[in-house]
């Protein structure tokens, strides 16, 4: 039962780290989506920009104005419509017009510094860099000569770019090799990140692990983490503390309560046997020493549940003989001759004759005695007590049955949800005061602690049976 | 307190000089009481461990009067309980007597330092008086064995110093090493049960291992106490747990 909890506890810490991962990885996936999101925003912007500046922006249109702008009448003067000027004048632009020969032919407020004569050379080297005497310069092929038009210096940059045939038709690949690169960087992130946060995460969750489990947690962490590391150190320290003492406050109090207990069932005891007192004084005293005897039962209960809960008392594991341990008990009731209204039988099966489990022999006998107690409680007026020890599946199975009142199957499935209550609980101790005493959820809590288990069976007036199974070595 | 002697404690250890020792009075009180009420007439109470001391060397001197038992509390002021015996077990008129402690603890570890101390019991609080008187009758059968060496039996009668069985039927026939101390293990818990584990290990020194020759033992013993060995009536096999030795009477 508890290595099922630990191991069910145990899947806590990659929890933890796979929620990190998690936002490691959306973290990435963003990383990611912004470098295809600039990629795309590029182009778009690179596109808009070159279309409305150049392909529908000013330059062209500019130049197609004055190309509509410019003719010739029948005598072969130039005219130069006022909508060409017009336009020449918003831009604080120039334009001329260089016959077949170099010549210009025509021109419309050109600064001095422009050649009025053209080599093939020039009008090469001109076009070339868009460029004419430091002014960005634009052409339009004409029937009668070339248009060019010239826009004020530093309005416009240009840079011609020549690039080999193979450059243009590997540029998806060279697109897709920046991505890849990209990608490979991120995923070197998330990989170093995820280590990172798993060395960081990891302490933290095995920390609450055993928090919640009960057991101490100590944490040094380095660098931002270490005030968490420290809160969760002195959060234990805390929890440590409270538990250290109420262990002790109870431990204390089951000291105190025993010598005054010790006098109580001493005397009650001399009042009830003797022959002396009248029989009504005699019926009370028994009556006391009963009540003192739950008294001392749940007082030892109490304590050996608090240490239990604790790990005040660390089990002492050793080899105990099974047959061994149930004659003596059984041997020890029976000599003591103090109860006859229950008397004990043990039947030890041949197969189990040398039952040998690993365990802590005071906590079983513990446990053996609380389930005789068991039987006698819920049968004052007398019952056989039967003690068996049989295997089974490499389990030894103590059996304390009684042939007594017995239990419903509604007070049994109430007892049994009491018992898993009490396993969720983190301490037997404290799962006291929802219902009253302690015997079968320690009984059930040393099954436990020994990778055992307790089993219940009851019919009315068939009995009471308590089935301890515990691995054999 | 008249608890009615229990009927538990053999003659020969009513004698026995036993010295209580508890700071709680009236704890002391009781113990003694319940202890007179058992038959044991030599009672002494102290309420610290120098008053016990002080008791102790007072009639360390005089064999006839030094006492026999120890029952000590452990949590007393000044001097607690081991410490007192750690005292006691100097004193060479004090160092085989037997103790027994009486704790308000029932830890472990208490447990193991009482008992390697030497003490012979450890009795937690609290206790109904049989239980008490019970191991206290225990420890001191344990250290006093009978005087008296012989055992009248229901179809024999055995001397222990000559191991001879002397048969209801007028023979005599002698018991082996190994069934003179099954028989006289037997004889110090008449009445009572002796687990086989008990047995062996009183025996054997070990309880594993030696339930058959235990067994062997046994039919044989029966074959020379008993008048029917099928059908025994002093040495009595109790189902499940081990034997009891019946006397005569």
């Amino acid at each position: 039962m508890m290595r099922a909890n630990q191991k069910q506890r145990r899947g806590a810490a990659p929890n933890l780290a796979r929620f990190f991962t998690k936002q490691l990885l959306l973290f990435m996936a963003l990383a990611f989506l912004i470098v295809v999101v600039d990629f795309f925003l590029y182009a778009l912007i690179a596109y808009r920009e070159s279309n409305e500046h150049y392909n529908d922006g000013t330059p062209v249109t500019t130049v197609r104005a004055v190309d509509a702008a410019l003719s010739r009448d029948e005598g072969g003067a130039w005219i130069f419509a006022p909508k060409g000027l017009e336009t020449l004048a918003e831009q604080d632009a120039w334009a001329l017009l260089v016959d077949g020969d170099g010549n210009v032919a025509w021109s419309h407020g050109v600064p001095t510094e422009v050649p009025r004569v053209f080599t093939p050379n020039d009008i090469a080297m001109a076009a070339h860099y868009a460029d004419l005497a430091g002014y960005p310069t634009f052409f339009w092929n004409r029937d009668d000569g070339l248009l060019v038009v010239g826009f004020p210096k530093g309005e416009y940059w240009h840079e011609s770019l020549t690039f080999p045939t193979s450059t243009i038709t590997n540029l998806p690949l060279y697109v897709l090799l920046i991505f890849s690169v990209d990608l490979a960087i991120l995923f070197v992130m998330y990989v170093v990140s995820r280590w990172r946060t798993q060395n960081a995460v990891g302490p933290i969750a095995e920390a609450l692990d055993a928090l919640s489990e009960g057991r101490a947690a100590e944490l040094h962490l380095k660098g931002d983490l270490r005030d968490i590391g420290q809160q969760i150190t002195e959060t234990s320290g805390i929890i440590e503390q409270k538990d250290a003492a109420r262990a002790n406050w109870i431990r204390g109090i089951s000291h105190d309560i025993r010598t005054p207990l010790s006098m109580i069932l001493g005397y009650a005891d001399a009042i009830a046997s003797s022959e002396a007192t009248s029989d009504e004084a005699r019926a009370s005293a028994q009556v006391i020493r009963a009540q003192g005897l739950k008294i001392k039962d749940l007082v030892t209960d109490l304590n050996t549940a608090s240490k239990l809960d604790y790990d005040l008392q660390p089990l002492h594991l050793e080899r105990v003989h099974l047959p061994r341990l149930l004659r003596t008990v059984v041997a020890g009731h029976v000599n003591s001759g103090l109860d006859e209204l229950h008397p004990l039988e043990l039947d030890v099966a041949e197969d189990a004759a040398e039952a040998v489990v690993l365990g802590d022999e005071r906590l079983l006998t513990r446990a053996v005695e609380n389930a005789i107690a068991n039987a006698r409680v819920h049968n004052e007026t007398g019952c056989t007590v039967a003690v068996s020890l049989h295997v089974a599946d490499g389990h030894a199975l103590v059996r304390v049955a009684d042939d007594g009142a017995g239990a419903t199957p509604e007070e049994l499935a109430a007892l049994e949800a009491r018992l898993a209550r009490a396993r969720t609980a983190r301490s037997a101790a404290g799962s006291y005061g929802e219902e009253h005493g302690l015997g079968l959820v320690l009984v059930d809590r040393i099954a436990r602690v020994h990778d055992g288990a307790l089993k219940l069976e009851s019919k009315p007036n068939y009995g009471f049976t308590v089935e301890l199974s515990l691995p054999l070595v | 307190m008249t608890a009615g002697g229990f009927g538990m404690v053999d003659a020969h250890l009513r004698d026995k000089r036993i010295l209580i020792v508890d700071d709680e009075r009236e704890l002391a009180d009781m113990v003694a009481a319940i202890l007179h009420g058992a038959g044991f007439t030599c009672v002494s109470v102290a309420h610290s461990g120098a008053e016990a001391l002080a008791a102790v060397d007072a009639c360390a001197a005089d064999a006839e009067r030094a006492f026999q038992l120890f029952i000590l509390d452990v949590m007393m002021p000044h001097m607690d309980g081991f410490e007192l015996l750690s005292h006691l077990r100097q004193r060479t008129a004090c160092a085989r007597v037997p103790a027994v402690f009486l704790t308000a603890k029932d830890e472990p570890f208490d447990r193991v330092s009482g008992l390697s101390l030497g003490a012979d019991d450890y009795i937690a609080k609290p206790f109904l008086p049989q239980e008490l008187v019970l191991r206290i009758a225990a420890v001191l059968r344990r250290c006093y064995a009978e005087e008296s060496p012989l055992l009248e039996l229901d179809a024999s009668r055995v001397n222990f110093a000559t191991a001879e069985v002397e048969r209801a039927d007028g023979e005599t026939v002698l018991l082996t090493a190994k069934e003179h101390e099954i028989l006289s293990v037997l004889a110090r818990n008449a009445g009572r049960i002796v687990t086989i584990d008990a047995l062996c290990e009183a025996c054997w020194g070990t309880s594993f291992g030696y339930e058959n020759s235990l067994m062997a033992h046994i039919r044989r013993l029966r074959e020379k106490i008993e008048a029917n060995p099928s059908k025994p009536v002093s040495l009595v096999t109790v189902k499940g747990l081990g034997y009891k030795l019946v006397k005569r009477g």
